[in-house]
């Protein structure tokens, strides 16, 4: 099956060169081999083209999968998690709307790690998600099954959510560009949540320009959402430029003395060397150590919480996975105690302990007023700069039997500031470290998504990692 | 109440039953979470207000009082595993 960019698959359609029927054939069997290869996806569902498909918008007829924590009307919607297992929703996300009024097609939903809690895609009721460069190792989390189609090459683009760094983080790992935009440019209007305030739809594709094309298409306002931005949005496509002469990029430098692996630090610094090149200013500077290792506490106080509070409602009357019991207390107990599994539940308890209102002062309050002052330092650095530049974490995507015993790095913890501070960031592969993709990290200011895709593009030119996927051999499964 | 109380009752509060075999790792997060509570501590905080959302959004916003969407309530009914004349059945509540 032939790999298509988004532009090539339109080029293809207008002038004829593809068999739109012939193509979604030989795209079900490359599903199957592909589900058998990565374990990527929860459910096919191929709503393939129709006959009469009008090609009105560049993602007519284009393939896409969900991360399977977003909402489609009739197709089971599990967030990976045995307590929806068996969840219709009765409507579609806005995402899904949108991607609809565009003809585009949704062939499966995309496991993830369970409600998005998690970094490794280990944790799916479906099972660990393979990574498509070695099946070996992990996909990463929490969009780890949209990483790994999209870099299987099965469809151009796939959608995924970031709280901490859950686009980000298996975008690097898999070799492919993942953008969270900023707070409130998606609408997250049927989205299932983990934590309100640190939560973004977001998109991963093999190419700058389509993931351009794809946010140009989702992003706006929507009333659902009352978080929702209401700015217009720019014609991200039109305006993609190489032109970076007057952007001011900041690396920040005690993130980069951090690395360990010397050969990710020379693919780094390729990149510094290119922004140069490309007529970018780049400055070094520092980024306060005590706000640094306060990034990853911050997080897990706020985010549990808030999904402690989200979850509440998940008690398996309406919807979902049902227990039994004596009464009516009983059984919901059963079913949130079997339903969630208990690395879940800790998550919800240590929830519960913060948003206890003795313990609110002193845990979950001061965690947000903590967030306040990391995110008045970034913005001070955004006031100057344009661009944050990092690696996108400290090594390659490890082993299956290594993922559970990792813990999180201060490389990987920066990544959350873009959560904390609703920053956009997009996540750009820049090398190979024994055959395993390494990637770096853009931020910009708030709804300057323009700024970070252009210098992504910039970088992409001048790099030959564009497009890149790995479909694997037939006897690899 | 010593530690494990204290996590069962915070369970219970949340309607969550923790298996005894559960326990040691539960434990384990709780040490690491009070010790991102300690961090926190170590930085001052005095007259800082909390940050709520990432960045300052109106979310109160009123609209008409009008209907503009209705599910199909068999849609909505086929989600619930236990339903008789369009009403979910649970455990009886009172004795």
């Amino acid at each position: 099956m032939k790999v298509y960019s988004i532009e090539q698959w339109h080029d293809g359609l207008l002038n004829g060169t593809i068999d739109v029927s012939l193509y979604y054939q030989q795209l079900q069997k490359e599903a199957l081999f592909q589900q058998k290869r990565l374990n990527a996806l929860t459910t096919i569902c191929f709503q393939t083209p129709p006959q009469d498909l009008i090609f009105n918008s560049l993602l007519a007829g284009v393939p896409y999968v969900l991360k399977d924590n977003i909402c489609t009307y009739q197709i089971p919607t599990t967030a990976s998690s045995r307590m929806l297992k068996d969840f219709i929703p009765v409507y579609d996300a806005h995402v899904v709307q949108r991607l609809k009024q565009e003809n585009a097609c949704l062939i499966g939903k995309a496991s993830m790690d369970e409600l998005s809690m998690g970094s490794t895609n280990m944790t799916a009721i479906t099972g660990p998600v393979y990574n498509p460069w070695d099946t070996k190792r992990i996909a990463g989390g929490s969009s780890g099954g949209s990483a790994s189609l999209v870099a299987s090459g099965l469809v151009p683009f796939a959608l995924g959510t970031d709280t901490g760094d859950s686009i980000r983080r298996p975008a690097g790992f898999c070799g492919v560009i993942g953008m969270k935009p900023t707070w409130g440019l998606i609408s997250r209007y049927g989205i299932i949540p983990y934590a309100a305030s640190l939560d973004a739809v977001g998109v991963l594709t093999r190419s700058v320009q389509d993931l351009s094309i794809v946010l140009e298409k989702i992003a706006g306002y929507d009333f659902h959402d009352m978080t929702s931005s209401r700015l217009s949005i720019p014609h991200y496509r039109q305006n993609l430029s190489l032109d970076i002469s007057n952007v001011k990029v900041a690396i920040i430098q005690n993130i980069v003395d951090i690395l360990e692996d010397d050969r990710i630090k020379t693919l780094f610094q390729n990149c510094v060397s290119l922004l140069k090149k490309a007529g970018a200013t780049v400055h070094n500077i520092t980024f306060s150590q005590t706000y640094l290792e306060a990034i990853f506490p911050v997080y897990q106080i706020i985010a549990n919480s808030e999904a402690t509070s989200h979850h509440a409602s998940l008690d398996g009357i309406k919807y979902g996975f049902q227990s039994q019991g004596q009464n009516l207390e009983e059984m919901i107990v059963h079913t949130r105690s079997q339903g969630f599994h208990p690395n879940i539940q800790q998550r919800f308890i240590l929830g519960s302990l913060a948003l206890k209102q003795e313990n609110q002062e002193k845990m979950f309050k001061k965690a947000q007023k903590v967030r306040r002052l990391i995110v008045e330092d970034i913005q001070k650095i955004l006031k100057t700069y344009d661009i944050v530049m990092i690696p996108n974490g400290d090594g390659i995507a490890p082993l299956i039997e290594e993922a559970k015993s990792q813990s999180h790095t201060l490389v990987d913890d920066f990544l959350i500031i873009a959560n904390l501070a609703g920053l956009p960031s997009l996540t750009l592969p820049c090398g190979f470290v024994d055959d395993m993709p390494v990637a770096v990290n853009l931020m910009g200011r708030c709804f300057d998504e323009q700024t970070v895709l252009n210098c992504a593009y910039t970088l992409e030119s001048m790099m030959p990692y564009c497009r890149q996927y790995a479909k694997g051999e037939r006897n690899d499964v | 109440m010593d530690e494990k109380e204290l996590l069962r009752q915070l369970a219970k509060d949340i309607r969550i039953s923790v298996r005894d075999e559960d326990m040691p790792s539960l434990c384990q997060v709780y040490h690491t979470f009070l010790e991102h509570i300690a961090c926190l501590e170590k930085i001052e905080t005095e007259g800082v207000e909390p940050l709520v959302f990432p960045f300052d959004v109106e979310i109160h916003e009123l609209r008409e009082d009008e209907v503009d969407e209705v599910y199909d309530i068999d849609d909505l009914l086929k989600n619930a595993k236990n339903v008789k004349d369009n009403q979910i059945l649970v455990p009886k509540v009172v004795e």
